[in-house]
């Protein structure tokens, strides 16, 4: 072997070693430094996480009858970046979305972009038939409440579907439920298709909500406020029946009220609660309560004649005293049965703080605990803070401010023999148990005392409904006004009362606000709203006579 | 045994374990492939039945029924002194 060969050899040996180190110098970038990067970059080629959410729970009436349920609405979308037809595209969307076309000439960039979410049928034809392959179709998950009436208290979902407000909103939680994660193995072609699955994160499904309201009645009881309102036209008002025993709402209406099923809301007016989330100065009702604490302390008697001094105005202590209708020497019973201010307001001088105390123990200025967003707990002025006048003006309702339902929820003492309950929206809620506050014999006077004022020369003759036995007051309040006034031209309406028949009660109460139409009583107004609502929840519930 | 016959029977039980794993995971892939189509019908079939039930609810939507009972019917409410409870004596079938 001459010299030149070997040379060669040995130069072809170092090519070779040194394309060897490369590859090993490769093998170990690849393989040692770069691991965790191609191992990475191969689980993302063959591993896709997936987050799946459950579907969200439904909202069902006492008798499981639906009131939110899932559907699925299409929301239309393009991907800017891949659009073909621009042209037409955007000829398309500035004539018929151009708020879409706005947005999406702001961002031309963008990997993706909605045209609008939970298209109409209509919206979706006209795309269909427009031809533009740029447009996709992706089905997103939404709630359809099948009884529109009980809309106020199951609220409505926002376009992510989750709880805007009312039961939604509240138990949004629940209702959702937690997402499930897994990991699934799978190839480019294998599509929807994986090769194995692994769980990752365990979810769980929403649990359904059971309210204790009857759908029906709600929607007969929504009919007959929204009638009223109507008639009256009045700007607001609110109707509660409830169960005094068990204290279920079985009906909770709003006026005015508001279509869960679409889309756009006309006023945020509609979408209150307004028996849980409003609370007002309910008037001569709240009489009842004075009359009852004034009883149970012993200060009065149902025959006990007080001096209403024949007039329509008096002043007491120096503070003037207005009532409807005037009274002579009357019965501390006919005083109710009249509705007369300046008998009560004589009354409560006699209990001075401790009517304080009773309105306290029956409720008044704490929340029920329903569970439901926005409960006001409403107001009694305290004794440290009165006037001369607030003993009077606590008497027959002034000065204390309180929701509809802590009003159904007072009176559900004398459909229960003195006990006081807590209200329940939900099957299963757990309450505390229902604490005697008053004595049977007190609560029976008062209800003969309530009884009367239904008879036929009482306030609330309009509210008795033959063959049952009834009890209630009516109430007519005036409002304050922007300047912090009361406004006789502004009032609000009530009546809170009692249906009775061989051991079935339910306490209903109601309220209209702001009619156009003037002088008006509650006797007229909201005692016929209430024999309305009390007939129609006897039929329902089939106590016939 | 021959040297010659242990060596091809060796390679042949290999051959045949390699096939059969072959056999198993290509199983396995159609099985999961059935099993991801049933779920993608019951997944069908479920939005189908919520949109049947939705529909069924919207049919019973009891604002429409009362216009239709007061405009198509003529029909009118009722007061609950309209309304008594037949005696139950037995007599009707």
């Amino acid at each position: 072997m001459d010299s030149t060969h070997k040379a060669r050899t040995t130069l072809v040996f170092f090519i070779f070693c040194a394309l060897f180190f490369v590859g090993v110098i490769n093998l170990y970038t690849l393989q040692i430094k770069q691991h965790t990067f191609f191992t990475d970059l191969g689980h993302q080629q063959y591993y896709v996480t997936q987050t799946s959410y459950p579907p969200r729970a439904s909202i069902l009436d006492r008798n499981e009858t639906p009131l939110a349920l899932n559907k699925e609405t299409l929301s239309a979308f393009i991907l800017p970046r891949m659009v073909k037809e621009k042209t037409g595209l955007k000829r398309f969307l500035k004539k018929y979305f151009p708020e879409a076309h706005e947005r999406i000439i702001k961002k031309p960039n963008a990997q993706f972009a909605y045209i609008k979410r939970k298209i109409s049928k209509k919206e979706k034809k006209l795309i269909e038939q427009s031809g533009i392959k740029d447009i996709h179709f992706l089905s997103e998950p939404s709630r359809f409440y099948p009884i529109e009436a009980a809309g106020i208290l199951t609220g409505m979902t926002n376009i992510d579907n989750k709880g805007l407000f009312g039961i939604e909103l509240q138990l949004n939680k629940q209702l959702t439920g937690s997402p499930t994660t897994t990991v699934l193995e799978k190839d480019a072609r294998s599509g929807h298709f994986y090769f194995s699955k692994q769980k990752e994160t365990k979810g769980s499904d929403g649990v359904p909500v059971l309210l204790t309201i009857d759908g029906n009645l709600q929607f007969l009881v929504q009919e007959e406020l929204a009638e009223a309102a109507q008639k009256f036209q009045s700007t607001q008002g609110a109707a509660v029946v409830m169960d005094p025993e068990t204290g279920d709402i079985l009906a909770m209406a709003s006026y005015p009220a508001f279509n869960p099923n679409e889309s756009t809301i006309d006023s945020q007016e509609a979408t209150k609660s307004t028996a849980i989330t409003e609370s007002y100065e309910f008037g001569s009702v709240i009489k009842t309560f004075c009359a009852l604490a004034a009883l149970e302390e012993g200060l009065v008697t149902p025959d006990e004649e007080i001096d209403c001094m024949n007039t329509k105005t008096a002043y007491l202590d120096g503070r003037k005293v207005n009532t409807v209708l005037s009274l002579g020497v009357a019965t501390f019973t006919e005083i109710m049965k009249k509705s007369n201010n300046i008998g009560i307001a004589k009354i409560a001088k006699r209990l001075d703080t401790k009517l304080y105390d009773h309105y306290v123990r029956l409720g008044f200025g704490t929340k029920t605990g329903v569970p439901f967003p926005g409960e006001q707990s409403g107001f009694v002025m305290p004794p440290e803070r009165w006037s001369k006048q607030s003993i009077i003006s606590l008497s027959y309702g002034y000065e204390i401010t309180n929701t509809l339902l802590q009003l159904a929820r007072a009176f559900s003492v004398f459909a229960n023999d003195g006990h006081l309950i807590t209200p329940k929206l939900l099957v299963g809620q757990e309450v505390p148990i229902p604490q005697k506050i008053y004595s049977t014999d007190t609560i029976n006077t008062m209800r003969m005392i309530l009884e009367e004022a239904t008879s036929k020369q009482g306030t609330g003759k309009y509210a008795a409904v033959h063959g049952y036995t009834t009890m209630g007051k009516t109430s007519t309040t005036n409002l304050l006004n922007e300047y912090g006034q009361y406004d006789e031209n502004k009032n609000t309406y009530g009546f809170a009362g009692i249906i009775e028949k061989n051991g079935y009660k339910r306490v209903i109460a109601c309220f209209l606000k702001e009619s156009k139409r003037h002088n008006l009583y509650a006797s007229t107004v909201s005692a016929p709203l209430f024999e309305r609502i009390a007939e129609k929840t006897l039929m329902h519930d089939k106590i016939l006579t | 045994m021959k040297k010659k016959t242990f060596v091809v029977l060796f390679l042949a039980v290999h051959v045949l374990f390699i096939a059969l794993q072959i056999d198993k995971q290509s199983r396995m892939v159609k099985l999961s492939y059935t099993r991801q189509k049933k779920e993608q019908t019951i997944k069908t079939l479920s939005n189908k039945k919520q949109a049947l039930i939705n529909k069924l609810c919207t049919l019973r939507n009891k604002q429409k029924i009362k216009t239709y009972a007061h405009t198509h019917l003529k029909m009118k409410p009722l007061k609950i002194k309209q309304v008594q409870r037949i005696p139950d004596n037995g007599q009707h079938t």
